[in-house]
């Protein structure tokens, strides 16, 4: 994505530290970021006021010892000033006497002991103060190896001790990238504080989150099931991609937790069987067990209970007298059948069907989210245009004059991820007045939706010659929408959390 | 099969011209990365006399990762348990490229030689090893007797 059009625009209240934000709906604050910004804030950083310290220890010696002592650098200056020889030896590095002559030297007539190749023609070797000297290959595998755990790695010799400088491993690698050591520390780091430190659950997204202030884990315990969603962590990446810190799963407001994992493992049991058996199946109208048909006379003969039915109009066989090939119930089956689909058979479709009603609803938000995502990147090149056409009318326009473009689609997807979860939200909801409150709520930002939604089918549509002008056309309606999304879905939300937390809306799992 | 990287042709060939007293190691017909391996037990150990087959088996990214040894010979053990498996530093986080297979055979006759009950594989073996020590060694020469020495 374009960095300067999502340059983040989040408003940050002035108490907060740089680059701090709060959440929308409680006062968690969190701190997004890469993986590089993060390697350069918290560990390189440490580097120029180590090295004035330390003038006399080269960069390189310095990292290594900055790992070692996990990038407290006054832990670093007290030791060597303690005793450098043994810092310096806990570290793998060579004494002060010794020459830290770390080489990729290029030798003829080179048997290496790892692999047992003879190179004749010249070759490249690398080797430590140590002077243990390994081929380039050999030490490509053996760091791509090692550099997963993210510790410090040693000479292949294994009873040497010394340590290779971070820079040394990015040049074995042959990698475009530097501080490859310091990401596999930085990601094994985050992997192991996962108190503090999400990673974004968005597909394809490397960035995570880092959790400042206001947040204890055990405030929403997963399997207890807190009803209070005013307390839920939602926190963004650096690339405004929304997600739950608690459960690491996508912004589910307004769903508990708890709901979100009952309602997941809901739809992995049942959408697919449900959507199938709803197609192909009915139930025995005696004693329930779903059969299919896959062939055959509509005369049915239960294998489970041997009751004998009609698969057209499900009504006893026998009714049908003498016209067993055609049901001439068909048409009036409806009262007949009722008289054998007892009470609970008649419970569990409607169960069924109110569950795949909610299911469709959300599946539908979610798909029609994947297509907006589609929809972002081509008007995304149609903003690139008008910005050109712009430019021609020589107007000095600014990436800021089209971040309207971008806030739409944003809002667009924020106002569809919302409506996604409400339907979630109301399959656990109970009957009562304040359900419908939610339903007209949720009617109103669902109306608003696909308004918006509209309008930018017809700016991409093929049909549609002169995108720019219909982007002009409609800037003040997508401005409008687009705040109009964003304000009915914090009334939506703001409405849920204050009437769940008066106990007026009551969840029924 | 893909050809044999050199390392395990040259490592293959001193085993045979230059063995390692008290340990064979061959590779298999069909199967060049898979060896037969057996190893004396050190004659100052509750397995003295007996000889112990293994199985060990170089995966693709051999020498980048350590061979996989098991002992086929029932063994009784604290550090060895009753797959054949073995706890051994060197087979897992302290492998090193620059270490080979007769380096990894002797490791393991070595241990064999020095039982070390505080790090248990079979944990079983080990409790019963730190509970009566004189009685673990017992049945150590005991099962060594009844599985290891060859009958004829």
């Amino acid at each position: 994505m374009d960095g300067e059009l999502y340059e983040s625009s989040a408003e940050a209240s002035p108490v907060l530290d740089v680059g701090c934000f709060m959440s929308e709906f409680n006062d968690k604050i969190y701190h997004p970021w890469t993986l590089k910004s993060f390697i350069k804030g918290k560990y390189l950083s440490k580097m120029p006021n180590l090295q004035n310290h330390l003038p006399q220890v080269s960069y390189d010696d310095l990292l290594i010892m900055l790992q070692y002592k996990k990038w407290q650098s006054e832990e670093v200056i007290n030791s060597y000033f303690d005793n450098p020889d043994q810092l310096l030896k806990a570290c793998g590095l060579p004494f002060k006497w010794q020459e830290s002559n770390n080489t990729f030297d290029l030798i003829n007539n080179f048997t290496c002991p790892i692999c047992c190749e003879d190179y004749i023609e010249p070759t490249t070797v690398y080797s430590l103060a140590c002077n243990h000297k390994y081929c380039l290959q050999c030490y490509n595998s053996y760091i791509s190896n090692s550099i997963l755990s993210g510790k410090l790695i040693k000479c292949i010799e294994p009873s040497c001790a010394l340590t290779i400088p971070h820079r040394d491993i990015d040049r074995i690698l042959k990698v475009e990238e530097p501080n490859q050591l310091l990401n596999s520390y930085a990601k094994s780091f985050i992997n192991q504080s996962t108190d503090q430190f999400k990673w974004c659950p968005s597909t394809d997204c490397v960035s995570f989150t880092e959790m400042i202030k206001n947040y204890n884990a055990d405030d929403i315990d997963e399997d207890y099931e807190s009803n209070d969603i005013s307390n839920i962590p939602i926190v963004s990446c650096i690339e405004r991609h929304e997600f739950c810190f608690n459960c690491n799963f996508e912004n589910h407001l307004p769903c508990p937790c708890f709901v979100v994992k009952l309602w997941i493992k809901k739809c992995q049991d049942d959408s697919e069987t449900a959507h199938w058996m709803d197609a192909n199946t009915h139930n025995c109208p005696r004693c329930e067990t779903s059969i299919e048909k896959n062939g055959g006379c509509n005369h049915m003969t239960c294998q489970k209970c041997r009751h004998q039915f009609c698969w057209i109009c499900l009504g006893d066989w026998n009714a049908h007298n003498a016209g067993f090939y055609t049901c001439n119930k068909f048409k009036d089956g409806d009262t007949n059948s009722k008289d054998y689909e007892d009470k609970k058979a008649k419970e569990s479709r409607i169960s069924l069907k109110r569950y795949l009603h909610f299911y469709k609803r959300f599946a539908i938000h979610e798909s029609s989210m994947r297509g907006d995502l589609l929809t972002l990147k081509k008007v995304h090149e149609v903003t690139k245009v008008y910005m050109e056409d712009r430019k021609n009318q020589e107007k000095n326009l600014s990436w800021n004059d089209v971040q309207f473009l971008s806030d739409a689609i944003r809002a667009l997807i924020i106002g569809r991820k919302a409506l996604k979860w409400t339907y979630c939200f109301a399959f656990y909801l109970k009957n009562g007045n304040f359900t419908e409150i939610f339903e007209s709520n949720q009617d109103f930002l669902s109306k608003t939706v696909e308004d918006l939604s509209e309008i930018f089918e017809k700016i991409i549509s093929k049909k549609n010659r002169n995108k720019v002008e219909t982007i002009m056309q409609e800037k003040n309606r997508i401005i409008n929408l687009s705040d109009l999304i964003i304000s009915r879905k914090r009334s939506l939300i703001e409405g849920a959390i204050v009437n769940v937390n008066e106990d007026l809306l009551r969840f029924n799992t | 099969m893909a050809t044999l990287p050199k390392r395990i042709i040259k490592e293959t060939e001193r085993l045979v011209s230059d063995p390692v007293p008290g340990i064979t190691a061959s590779p298999s017909d069909d199967n060049l990365r898979y060896f037969e391996v057996t190893i004396d037990g050190p004659s100052l150990s509750p397995y003295a006399n007996g000889k112990f087959q293994l199985e060990l088996y170089l995966p693709d990214e051999y020498p980048m990762c350590a061979p996989k040894v098991r002992f086929l010979t029932k063994i009784y053990h604290p550090n060895i348990d009753k797959l054949g498996r073995i706890c051994l530093d060197v087979l897992k986080d302290n492998w090193s490229p620059a270490l080979q297979i007769r380096t990894i055979l002797l490791s393991i006759q070595a241990l064999l030689g020095a039982p070390n009950p505080d790090d248990p594989l079979a944990n079983d073996v080990a409790q019963e090893w730190k509970q009566d020590e004189q009685k673990a060694i017992s049945v150590a020469k005991e099962w060594t007797e009844k599985y290891a020495v060859s009958k004829d």
